[in-house]
């Protein structure tokens, strides 16, 4: 396990080759992070459901572009992980809050 | 030690954020070109579709002396006209169509000229120019697949661009290069860097019709607390709010006629240009009119889903209510403010040829980041060898080869007789088979500046061809569309013949040798 971590946490000699790895965390961690915090977002603006689910239905493919660029630039695989999990759990207790509320 | 260490990182960072830009950019380039093409025309929508149509050659009347009544009533007193489910009038002006147009479920539309209140043919499905490019910008003809592979390129579409704008914040990029990559490089740089922020705002909009929908059930489930994962169930009342269902009362009421109720509806609201008018419950002494426009002194926050109205009674035209543009709830009209640039509803033709330029520009642009990666790739090579390389020969093919093809669908929309049996079919037939000819083409020629060459005179000759073509067919020459104030239909034929010349004059004067075309790129770019 230490090993693993170990190795992924290297930085790479060159930021030429992007790899499989951080792309496919950039493409559905991407989403999953965008995603999750436009349901986040639909909680914090005011109105009915109907009156405040537009704009953050509206916003998430543009999030979705960002925070894919946000992952693939990661210095390494470790923080690629990281920056789809870390947020992920965040907003995901956040909106289960919410949720009951 | 640290130093040395933040230096690495950041020079990883920068070559990470330029090598994801030339990946995504290089894998959807050809789709993002063919969305940005086919919306040029998209945008210039209105006027093609009155070009290709024989039932819209006459002038668009003058609103304030039109008779609407000599025209609606006659239908509307027909007992065989099916009412019961309400009746939509068009009325002419919108979109530039100058002809009205009244639609009930179950029946065949009915189309009258307003200059001479006569009832006239609609080619219905018979010609679907204008459709079949609008259905191409956004790959209607794959159907579901076209959807997804056009929303995706829509997401990389804004990956890309802000990709680009934190490169050229974090890069100090130099404009003065003489070889053609630092060329390329330079005017892909500069001109989205002019164009950047409506064309994120576009793409926005655009991936949002294709995709933003599919995936929105967990959203809406946590939206509604686990009432509904309908997205619609939600966003409707919101934005496309339904009238009150008014209960019939089963009998029969004189109506008052169509020219009063436009007259009383001008006097309450005279700043709305109106497009179209429902009939609700028409003849029984319950009858609405709602009567739907577009406020031009508010762009930006109505025409899209907020749609200012005013709703009159039929029998004595008194008002039953009215929708002002700001009466819409806040994310209504955020809604309407981000759809406008991409619709362009209502606007009128400067605004339209304004974004259309700018779209052209942007597919320049397009064009440069393609050639960049392929000058970087062909660079390789001494400049006597001709580079032959499967990239080059695709976009070559997809990015002028469309020009013939769409050229020829313009030709064949005049040249083909209207009452030929699937035109339209034959029509998008054709101009697959031709687009996939050019493929073929494009690699069988080992020069590709010779192949462009032909494929840009071929399609400027194409081109130059379809407004003759429609003269002599249509049978309207350029001075009695002048003469009869048919300016909509004539300018299209300018256009056309403009853009014909236009791309006659570079495929003759593009230069065949790779030599000469490395020079040209580097001493008069």
């Amino acid at each position: 396990m230490k090993e693993l971590i170990k190795n992924l946490s290297t930085p790479e000699q060159s930021g030429k080759r992007i790899g499989l790895f951080r792309t496919l965390c950039a493409i559905f961690g991407g989403l999953l992070v965008a995603y999750l915090g436009m349901n986040l977002l639909l909680y914090i603006i005011p109105g009915t459901p109907g009156e405040s689910i537009i704009v953050p239905l509206l916003l998430n493919t543009m999030a979705w572009a960002g925070v894919a660029l946000w992952i693939s630039v990661s210095s390494t695989k470790l923080s690629a992980i990281l920056r789809v999990v870390i947020p992920s759990l965040i907003f995901s207790i956040f909106i289960a809050i919410l949720y009951n509320i | 030690m640290n130093e040395n260490l933040e230096k690495e990182s950041k020079k990883l960072f920068k070559q990470r954020l330029q090598r994801v830009h030339v990946a995504t950019g290089i894998s959807f380039s050809l789709l993002m070109y063919v969305a940005v093409f086919f919306g040029v025309f998209a945008i210039l929508l209105p006027y093609i579709q009155v070009w290709e149509k024989p039932s819209r050659h006459y002038q668009i009347a003058d609103i304030t002396k039109i008779d609407y009544g000599s025209m609606i009533d006659p239908v509307l007193a027909d007992s065989d006209y099916p009412k019961m489910n309400g009746v939509t009038i068009i009325l002419p002006g919108y979109m530039e169509d100058p002809s009205l147009r009244i639609r009930a479920p179950y029946t065949k539309t009915r189309v009258f000229n307003p200059n001479t209140n006569q009832e006239v043919e609609n080619e219905d499905d018979q010609s679907e120019l204008a459709r079949f490019l609008n259905h191409m910008h956004y790959g209607r003809p794959f159907k579901d697949v076209g959807y997804l592979i056009f929303g995706f390129t829509a997401v990389a579409c804004m990956f890309l661009v802000i990709g680009g704008v934190i490169l050229i914040l974090k890069i100090k990029y130099k404009n003065d290069g003489k070889n053609p990559a630092s060329r390329f490089s330079k005017w892909h740089r500069k001109i989205f860097t002019w164009v950047f922020p409506p064309f994120i705002i576009i793409t926005l909009t655009g991936a949002f019709m294709n995709i933003g929908y599919d995936g929105s059930a967990p959203m809406t489930y946590l939206a509604s607390k686990g009432e509904t994962s309908r997205i619609f169930q939600l966003t409707e009342p919101i934005l496309y709010p339904e009238e009150p269902k008014i209960e019939k009362k089963n009998d029969s009421a004189l109506m008052l006629p169509m020219n009063e109720l436009i007259k009383k509806a001008k006097q309450i609201n005279s700043d709305l240009d109106f497009q179209r008018i429902e009939l609700i419950n028409w003849g029984d002494s319950s009858a609405l009119a709602k009567l739907e426009g577009y406020n031009p002194y508010m762009p930006f926050l109505n025409g899209i889903s907020n749609k200012p109205s005013i709703t009159l009674s039929g029998v004595d035209g008194t008002l039953i209510s009215e929708h002002k543009v700001m009466d819409k709830h806040w994310s209504g009209l955020f809604y309407d403010s981000i759809f406008f640039l991409h619709f362009l509803f209502g606007v009128d033709t400067f605004t339209r040829l304004f974004v259309a330029t700018l779209m052209t520009i942007s597919s320049f642009a397009l064009g440069f980041g393609v050639l960049l990666w392929l000058e970087k790739k062909a660079r390789k090579f001494p400049n006597h060898i001709p580079v032959y390389q499967w990239m080059g020969k695709l976009s070559l093919s997809v990015m002028i080869g469309v020009i013939p093809a769409t050229g020829f669908l313009f030709v064949s929309q005049w040249l083909f007789p209207f009452d030929l049996e699937n035109r339209v079919a034959l029509q998008k037939g054709l101009f697959g088979l031709f687009w996939l000819a050019t493929l073929t083409w494009s690699f069988y020629r080992l020069n590709s500046y010779q192949a462009a060459k032909e494929f840009l005179v071929l399609g400027g000759i194409l081109f130059i061809l379809s407004p003759i073509i429609h003269f002599i067919n249509s049978g309207f020459s350029p001075i009695q569309l002048w003469n009869e104030n048919m300016f909509n239909i004539l300018s299209v034929d300018i256009g056309l013949f403009i853009f014909g010349v236009i791309l006659l004059f570079v495929g003759i004067k593009l230069p065949q040798d790779r030599v000469k075309v490395q020079e040209f790129w580097a001493k008069k770019f």
